[in-house]
């Protein structure tokens, strides 16, 4: 890294000097066209220079320009101006609504467009049209909100982990998720902090989102590359698309100072209709079961929900100047879970600057996040065996079982309670929030810097380098007064540290000329990026101080415990680095801004292939014709463009060290033994993508939409395949012929019904629809891989999906169910035999927004749905049955009635397996901004409310037909199965904005 | 302009190319020195299980079953399907078995390779020994194995060939040879699980079941003779004895069985935190939550088996060690009844009903009680009880079993008076009495090998010798002889064309 450094040093040391010109000063007033206020925060520059202001916040503004210098006046939504200076010295402006928004910026990699200009499938959300509500992480502003998008938030649990699929999943094995790219600084996708420390034998758990350390508040546009002409440039890392996060900067000229707040309020959406006390007791002796009646009547639910709370305040202040610009922002977020102990707290300090250090020559910018977040989880496992983690220990619990003895201790098994001893597969839920703490602690930086440097006319050279730092350290105690299933003597204790680093330096060039009517535009560079992680983990326990009445310790102190890996897991630690190193380039050619092409070239190497295939070559280049300005296309259409690409991109998330003979400790001998399978022929999977799309606007713009059909087709799958015994381990990864299919319609479109000129009202109706036509994997030959793990009792190794060749990804492969036989047992058609039953992706997904304005008030509303995917109850196959009731368990009501034998057995069936198609009220917001035009202490002053998840209309009984709990089998993942996860909510929220 | 040279300069050094090796300072990478405690994981991994190895050798025979309790331990019938007699390719703890046998097999390979080349030729006649034994099992389960000779260039992603069973034994016949003339006889090198006598006792196992694997109805004499010489051997060593029939259970399986003057071959169990076998699952796979050890509820035994007892029958029950007394109500053997905790109080079920186990047991839709339940091995209660990983080492040969396999050889080749005469010693010092003969179907040896080697993983293997495999018995019906060997696991055949799936799978 040490010569990159030089680089810089070199460049800040640099010097230019420029002659300054005689100037006048020049000033106004830029107000609204629709209302005739003041605008703040336009962006006045003046043409060819990076001079310029922005306005105030009553829309005034001056600055020293050239008498003969053009003033460009821009603001996002308003169609941007040039008036020319001509001796004025006062420059007055009504600017209108940019309806088409075709003079607005997008980012694509490594530069940034007119979005006229476009020649890729990309769609770009700005922070006005994000959703609103206790929101923990980027993904969440655009949920529902883009065509071709599908974002499931896994469970209801704050700050969980979030699944998102850009047209479809690409990868059978590999990680699916889009690479983020914030700054342009591509971000390490793992998890940062560690997933779960199995010290209970409850089972693994899931990591937080590792994009909960941004600040939703800082984020000013997020654009999602989706074709592999718009994401080749990102090569083996852009195969499942790329989202581009834009942070917030000060326009120049701007001054400013903004307190965002909101308090808000959320309670569990849907509770199961678990027995009470009497319809158990009654219900067990209809399965020939004696009841045990413990003597009281508990909710148990009821124990575990609460109204959670979740409050937000965030600051932020900038200041824009001709030569320089600087935003730093704070703030605070805690949001309770809903249920009693789970919360999830942040706390993120973020500062961009950038300044102009020899004029118009170099500019230096920074970006820097810094980002603390603390989890408090609650002990919930994605396979917990009968006894279930703490949701399906809520669920099954004897209602007549109550909460604390008379002494007020936690009733706990083997507990004397109306004369019955409490069983041994109690574990009281309580006992579980209370004895129980597992907590995490996050801290991630992300710091980038970079220098752009104008060579000659034309020629721009940028430079940067950053870091990505993330340090977690999660702590786990099982108090010994713990009694159940996971009981630990003496009660455990563990602390793993995860540290996770991620090196960046890129340098590029970027060359902008015109000839003619011929514009182009050349891109080349160079990029390295070094990725480290660390982890360390050691527990103990019998962690109670001697001599004392079991005072427990735990993670305060380990060194009152032992070292017992008979319990315990062994201390580990490990250290790896894997690096990816690329060159890349792009050609962006127009003639007369009617035809348009893009062509581009990324060539990555990694550490990560063999050595076989070190380096990867990922080609695409895209057309667009844009007939608006065509003589024979009506003038009706303020723009249509066609646009075709064709691209390959990879997907290089192999685990490290998959190609070589790598070596473990064998915990018996302490010797070494190996773990893997080499093979230096791997390489990553390659995704070719061909993509056809319109763009369109007529009527002024006031409708506007886009149209794309692509077709994906991802070949040499790197699967996890058995390996033909004798081997030193049972799988290797390997490129297996064959391909994974994704073929899709989108369609987005926008229409400003009421403009709300004349009377103030306004309407505007958005909607977004993606029909995915196909999912499907071919040419695998026999392989197939089972996958999403069903738990409970007598459901060990049971499994309900399966990938094999001509089914869609995360297919469901099990039994059909036809009902129950005259002894209650399940008929299940062919003999029981598994046949593919339904699919876990839906076919189809939608999302439409709503707004409307009058005079100060505003109201949008957002609605969301899926369809034509199916979900997998786990929780109700491992709890909600007859044999269950007959162990004293408690279930749902509707098992008393039915016909089930009580003596009978669990099965993998269809009888679990639903539609779970689903229409969302995913947000309704209505505010009211204040005039605050005769305040002079105050710019803006915003009152709101938020409902999020008002309603949800579906055929599914579960919990919430959003829903995906990891049940990977040997690391296949799964897809859309339920299990005795953390609830989904509904929450209310209001806040205040303002501005000084 | 001099500026710009130098930018240009640094530009240049940044975009040279950087390298992309594969580093990862965690972990060995390429080559590792040869080891044999890697070999002995991949062996216990299979047999310390309840299910794989331990469980198809066992679940599979007329003493043991895998019933369901309500909705516990149905799991797709994994563990039913053994008892019927009605497993496929597709059954998990078949492909576990296999594949920990296999791996087994190549670690075994690699060490032998890499000691012979360090000039270890010990530690290379130690892995011959586990080989022998793994090669000995797919071999006895499955009939044939795909097999790799270990080179420095091996690649394993490609196909192996397969040897067929009389192939596969001569190799491990040849292995066995070699290490024997190798290691230090059990004389010198006192309670060690790689001595002559070890090798020679497991050359008894072979040839005695060598007619089996080639395909005969009856066992060539010249076998029986290498049965009779190779038992022989280990006998007139002198090193070995039975242990008093009152500590059959206490010397054989407790806790601190090292130094059993019976164990010939075994598997070394060192307890607590640096042994990882899962060893505690021979007691909780049967005993009941509430006992202690909290257990499983799981596998039992039949009524058949139950009933064939003399229930004065050493064997069959022997009073508690102080270290179970003081911890729970156990005690060892067949456990029937009412079962106790360690104040003598009546155990009851999770349901609150007595704790009572029962001889009749059914294949599906049983209670908490059905089934009579075994502890064999004394529970280790050194970490509460909660441990998975009790110090009792686990006899794979013992010296009764030599006994009964030359007395089998002897039967066998004509000569049921001597064959007698071994039967009768042991059932002396297990404290039964004789027994009067042994009939022309042998079954008098095969009842005491059951006595003597229950829940120890022969039963299997003996049935089949005996030709009693297929038979019906309690919840079981007559089964068709392609089940005396197992289906390759789905996998195993997907992925090598060479390996033919077995006759009626």
């Amino acid at each position: 890294m040490r010569k990159h450094l030089l680089l810089f040093v070199t460049l800040c040391l640099m010097g230019f000097s420029q002659p300054i010109l005689a100037q006048i000063q020049v000033s106004g007033t830029v107000t609204d066209a629709a209302d005739g206020t003041g605008l703040p925060g336009v962006s006045v520059l003046v043409k060819g220079t990076t001079t310029g202001t922005a306005t105030d916040a009553n829309g005034n503004y001056s600055l020293s320009a050239d008498p003969n210098a053009t003033l460009v006046f821009s603001a996002i939504g308003y169609t941007t101006q040039e008036i020319a200076v001509n001796n004025q010295s006062t420059i007055n402006l009504s600017m209108g609504e940019d309806v088409a928004s075709l003079s607005e910026i997008v980012v694509v990699g490594y530069g940034e467009q007119e979005k006229k200009d476009v020649t890729g499938a990309l769609a770009t959300i700005k922070a006005e049209d994000f959703n609103a509500g206790a929101i923990n992480s980027p993904e969440q502003l655009f949920q529902g909100k883009l065509s071709g998008v599908l974002v499931v938030a896994n469970t209801g649990e704050p700050g969980g982990g979030i699944n998102i699929n850009i047209r479809g999943a690409n990868s059978i094995r590999s990680d699916n998720n889009p690479l983020f790219v914030v700054d342009g600084f591509p971000l390490d996708g793992r998890d940062v902090s560690s997933a779960s420390i199995n010290i209970g034998g409850l089972g693994s758990g899931s990591a937080r989102n590792p994009l909960n350390f941004i600040n939703p508040d800082d984020i000013e546009s997020i654009d999602v590359l989706k074709d592999a002409s718009a994401t080749a440039i990102y090569g083996s890392r852009g195969a499942n698309g790329v989202i581009l996060i834009t942070t917030k900067k000060a326009k120049p000229g701007e001054t400013s100072f903004n307190v965002n707040s909101f308090v808000g309020f959320s309670t569990v959406t849907n509770e199961y209709d678990l027995l009470d006390r009497e319809s158990f007791l009654a219900g067990v002796a209809t399965t020939g079961s004696t009841p045990l009646d413990y003597g009281s009547n508990t909710d148990w639910q009821n124990v575990l929900y609460r109204t959670a709370i979740t409050h937000s305040h965030s600051i932020s202040m900038a200041r824009g100047t001709e030569t320089g610009a600087y935003r730093a922002s704070l703030s605070f977020f805690s949001q309770e879970g809903v249920i009693e102990t789970s919360k999830l707290e942040r706390i993120t300090a973020r500062l961009n600057g950038s300044q102009n250090l020899i004029s118009d020559r170099v500019t230096a910018d920074l970006q820097l996040t810094i980002g603390h977040v603390k989890d408090d989880y609650v002990p919930i496992s994605n396979d917990a065996g009968f006894e279930g983690s703490l949701i399906g220990a809520a669920l099954q619990a004897n209602p007549t079982i109550p909460t604390r003895n008379f002494d007020g201790s936690i009733v706990q098994r083997g507990d004397l309670v109306n004369g019955i001893a409490v069983p041994n597969d109690f574990n009281n839920p309580l006992a579980f929030l209370e004895l129980w703490n597992d907590e995490a602690s996050t801290t991630r930086i992300l710091g980038n810097v970079g220098f752009n440097v104008k060579i000659v006319k034309g020629l721009t050279f940028r430079s940067t380098l950053g870091l990505d730092y993330s340090f977690s350290e999660r702590r786990v105690d099982i108090d010994p007064a713990y009694q159940g299933a996971q009981q630990q003597p003496n009660g455990a204790a563990a602390i793993q540290d995860q540290i996770l680093s991620s090196v960046l330096t890129e340098n590029f060039f970027t060359y902008k000329t015109e000839f003619g009517q011929s514009k182009l535009t050349v891109l080349a560079g160079y990029s390295f990026q070094e990725f480290r992680s660390r982890f360390n983990l050691v527990a103990t326990n019998e962690n109670v101080v001697p001599g004392t009445d079991n005072t427990f310790l735990g993670t305060n102190n380990l060194s009152f415990g032992q070292l017992d890996p008979n319990i315990q897991p062994n201390p580990t630690s490990g250290n790896q680095t894997n690096r990816l190193q690329s060159g890349f380039g792009r050609i962006q050619y127009s003639f007369a801004d009617k035809y348009l092409v893009t062509a581009t070239l990324r060539a990555d190497g990694s550490s990560r292939f063999g050595d076989n295939n070190k380096y990867a070559y990922f080609p695409s280049v895209a057309l667009a014709w844009r007939m608006s300005d065509e003589d024979f296309i009506p003038d009706l259409f303020t723009e249509l463009k066609l646009r075709f690409g064709w691209g390959q991109t990879g997907n290089q998330e192999l685990p490290n060290g998959s190609t070589v003979a790598r070596f473990n400790v064998d915990p018996n001998s302490g010797e070494a033994s190996q773990e893997s399978v080499p093979n230096p022929d791997l390489k990553w999977e390659e995704t070719t993508q061909w993509n056809i799309g319109v763009d369109f606007a007529f009527l002024d713009g006031r409708i506007s939409g886009t149209i794309d059909y692509y077709d994906k087709t991802t070949t040499d799958l790197a699967l996890f395949v058995p390996v033909p015994q004798p081997a030193p381990f049972p799988r290797a990864f390997v490129n297996v012929p064959g391909d994974l299919i994704n073929r899709g319609i989108e369609l987005s479109a926008n229409a400003l019904i009421f403009t709300g000129e004349n009377d103030g009202f306004r309407w505007e109706l958005n909607g977004n629809f993606t029909y995915f036509t196909e999912n499907v994997i071919e040419g695998i030959g026999t392989l197939t891989f089972n996958t999403g793990a069903i738990n409970g009792q007598g459901l060990s190794g049971q499994f309900s999906q399966r990938i094999e060749d001509g089914q869609p990804l995360g297919a469901f492969y099990m039994p059909v169910f036809e009902g129950f036989d005259e002894n209650g047992d399940a008929i299940l058609a062919n003999d029981g035999e598994r046949q593919f039953v339904g699919q876990a992706q839906p076919d189809f997904i939608y999302g439409i927004t709503t707004q409307f304005a009058y005079k100060r008030f505003d109201l949008t509303m957002n609605f969301n749905g899926v369809a034509g995917n199916d979900v997998y109850n786990n929780t109700a196959n491992a709890l909600f049955s007859k044999p269950s009731l007959r162990s004293n368990r408690n279930v749902t009501e509707d098992v008393v009635n039915s016909a089930e034998n009580p003596n009978g057995t669990p099965t993998v069936s269809t009888q679990y397996l639903q539609d779970a198609g689903y229409f969302r009220m995913n947000n309704l917001t209505l505010g009211y901004t204040f005039n605050t035009s005769g305040w002079d202490w105050i710019n803006r002053l915003k009152l709101y409310f938020t409902g999020q998840n008002l309603f949800v209309i579906t055929d599914y009984d579960g919990q919430d037909p959003e829903v995906n709990v990891d049940k990977n089998l040997d690391g296949v993942p799964s897809f859309g199965i339920e299990y005795t996860n953390f609830p989904r909510n509904r929450t209310f929220i209001f806040g205040v904005q303002l501005g000084f | 302009m001099k500026k710009f040279h130098v930018l240009m300069l640094f530009a240049a050094v940044a975009f040279t190319a950087c390298e992309l090796n594969e580093e990862l300072p965690d972990r060995l990478l390429g080559n590792a020195p040869a080891a044999i405690g890697p070999v002995e994981s991949s062996l216990e991994g299979v047999l310390m299980s309840q299910g794989q190895v331990y469980g198809m050798q066992e679940l599979s025979s007329d003493e043991m079953i895998g019933p369901t309790r309500g909705a516990d331990w149905d799991d797709g019938g994994v563990w039913r399907q053994f008892h019927l007699h009605e497993w496929d390719a597709n059954n998990g703890e078949i492909g576990n078995g296999f594949n920990g046998l296999q791996t087994g097999i190549l670690r075994a390979s690699q060490a032998v390779f890499g000691f012979e080349q360090e000039g270890n030729a010990e530690s290379a006649a130690q892995a011959r020994v586990l080989r022998a034994y793994m090669l000995w099992q797919v071999i006895d389960l499955f009939g044939s194995t795909p097999y790799r000779v270990f080179t420095e260039d091996i690649d394993v992603l490609e196909a192996p060939p397969v040897l067929g069973a009389s192939q596969a034994i001569d190799t491990v016949i040849n292995d066995l040879t070699v290490a024997a003339s190798i290691l230090p006889d059990r004389a010198s090198a006192g309670y060690s699980r790689y001595t002559k006598e070890a090798c020679y006792a497991m050359l008894a196992k072979v040839y005695l079941n060598k007619f089996i694997y080639d395909g005969a109805t009856s066992a060539p004499s010249s076998d029986m003779d290498q049965v009779i010489a190779n038992a022989d051997l280990v006998i007139n060593s002198g090193q070995f004895s039975l242990e008093s029939g009152d500590n059959y259970f206490v010397n054989n399986f407790g806790i601190s069985n090292e130094g059993s003057t019976e164990s010939v071959f075994f598997l070394e169990n060192t307890g607590g935190g640096s042994d990882n076998s899962n060893f505690g699952s021979r007691n909780r796979m049967t005993l009941h939550y509430n006992q202690n050890p909290s257990s499983w509820n799981g596998f039992t035994t039949i009524a058949d088996f139950y009933n064939r007892w003399d229930t004065t029958d050493l064997r069959f029950s022997a009073p508690a060690t102080a270290n179970m007394a003081a911890n729970s109500g156990l005690r060892f053997g067949l456990l029937e009844g009412q079962m106790v905790d360690k104040d003598g109080n009546n155990l009851q079920d999770r349901n609150g009903n007595p704790l009572a186990f029962t001889p009749d047991v059914a294949i599906l839709g049983n209670g908490e009680v059905e089934g009579v339940r075994i502890v064999k091995y004394e529970p280790d209660y050194t970490d509460g009880n909660t441990t998975q990983h009790p110090n009792n080492d686990l006899p794979l040969i013992r010296y009764a079993d030599v006994l009964l396999m030359k007395a089998e050889a002897q039967f066998r080749n004509g000569s049921s008076g001597d064959a007698l005469t071994i039967v009768n010693e042991i059932r002396t010092n297990r404290g039964v009495p004789n027994v009067a003969a042994v009939a022309a179907d042998g079954q008098e040896i095969l009842d005491e090998r059951g006595f003597e080697l229950y829940w120890e993983g022969h039963r299997r293997t003996d049935l089949i010798r005996f030709g009693k495999f297929n038979d019906a018995w309690s919840e079981k019906a007559a089964s068709q002889p392609f089940r005396n060997l197992y289906p390759f696991p789905q996998d195993a055949v997907d992925s090598n064309p060479n390996l033919n799936q077995n006759a009626g799978y």
